[in-house]
């Protein structure tokens, strides 16, 4: 079992604000590996994108264990949907060997908002 | 009352988010092939082993060749293979295919070669790379017509086919009576191009 938890609870976050949780895992036996990962990706039509922005990484993990994290999250790129494309932010915990992953989806974006780009107008 | 994919059309409802499209790129990738009826998982590796570990996968564009060799890989893993993966597009040079033959000729038994898109090579690229995997545990290869590799199976699409994948992309949605027959009639039996067109419909 392996759990992530945001402070608060909460998923909207503006640029440059802290984001503050704890993961939560239960195994076995210690996991190789246990991180958590704030990444984004896009998804949509045609191929998707994605990037490993930052990583905390838990130094000497057991096999049941709670670890605090926090984030510094970036200014940019922002929370947003077009008409092609969405980019989506999450935060995801992976453990190894597995791999095992929780993730949250969150939004990042002025307000916490996520943008909505506007439609063009169909051509007449 | 069962929802229609077209009722998305409809001025009251708010077009869909990339995100929130049954039919964005991450979510069609991430159906499972659909084995023909009567064939299993099993029955495929069976084949395949009865032609030591070679074959080719024959279907036309989008009818699921690349989805299905994508799958095999972790089964080839479970039998203890080492799976090498490559894919060749349209848009593939004649560097990338020089590499990939360069890469081949470095792989060894357990090493199974899996390529998407053989037919992108001609007989002159094919024939060294032929060579070259005699040496492997085995060789996969997609491609859109018989020839190369003895079939192991030949993909093809079906009205059926594309609305029990619509229905599972959707969550239970499916198009018109007839509807469905009619999209792939008109993609040419091009399931990923049917996708598309649906993805364009709900984000409209």
């Amino acid at each position: 079992m392996l759990q992530l938890g945001l402070r608060e609870n909460r998923s909207t976050f503006s640029p440059g604000e802290e984001l503050a949780g704890a993961a939560l895992w239960e195994g076995d036996a210690p996991p190789t590996l246990a991180e958590v990962r704030l990444v984004w990706s896009t998804k949509g039509k045609g191929t998707g994108d994605a990037a490993v922005v930052e990583t905390v990484a838990f130094a000497d993990p057991q096999a049941g264990d709670t670890r605090p994290f926090s984030f510094r999250l970036p200014a940019a790129p922002y929370s947003f949907s077009g008409k092609l494309i969405s980019l989506v932010w999450a935060v995801e915990l992976v453990l190894q060997p597995g791999p095992r992953c929780d993730r949250r989806e969150i939004v990042i974006a002025p307000g916490g908002a996520e943008v909505l780009l506007p439609r063009l107008p169909k051509k007449t | 009352m069962e929802m229609s994919v077209m009722d998305l059309q409809t001025p009251e409802l708010t077009a869909l988010l990339p995100r929130e499209n049954p039919f964005c790129v991450e979510a069609v990738e991430n159906l499972a092939f659909r084995l023909p009826s009567g064939i299993t998982w099993d029955t495929l590796l069976s084949r395949l082993e009865a032609n030591n570990w070679t074959g080719s996968i024959v279907g036309p564009n989008g009818s699921g060749k690349s989805t299905l060799l994508e799958q095999l890989v972790p089964r080839l893993e479970n039998r203890g293979f080492r799976p090498f993966f490559c894919r060749l597009t349209t848009e593939s040079t004649h560097a990338d295919k020089e590499a990939l033959l360069a890469a081949v000729r470095e792989l060894r038994t357990p090493d199974v070669f899996l390529l998407d898109g053989a037919e992108q090579l001609s007989t002159r690229q094919w024939l060294p790379l032929r060579v070259a995997v005699d040496s492997l545990a085995g060789c996969v290869v997609t491609l859109h017509r018989t020839g190369r590799l003895p079939i192991v199976l030949q993909t093809e699409t079906t009205p059926a086919l594309l609305a029990q994948l619509i229905h599972e992309l959707t969550g239970g949605s499916s198009l018109p009576p007839g509807e469905t027959a009619t999209l792939l009639a008109r993609h040419r039996g091009n399931v990923r191009d049917c996708f598309r067109e649906l993805y364009d419909r709900c984000a409209e």
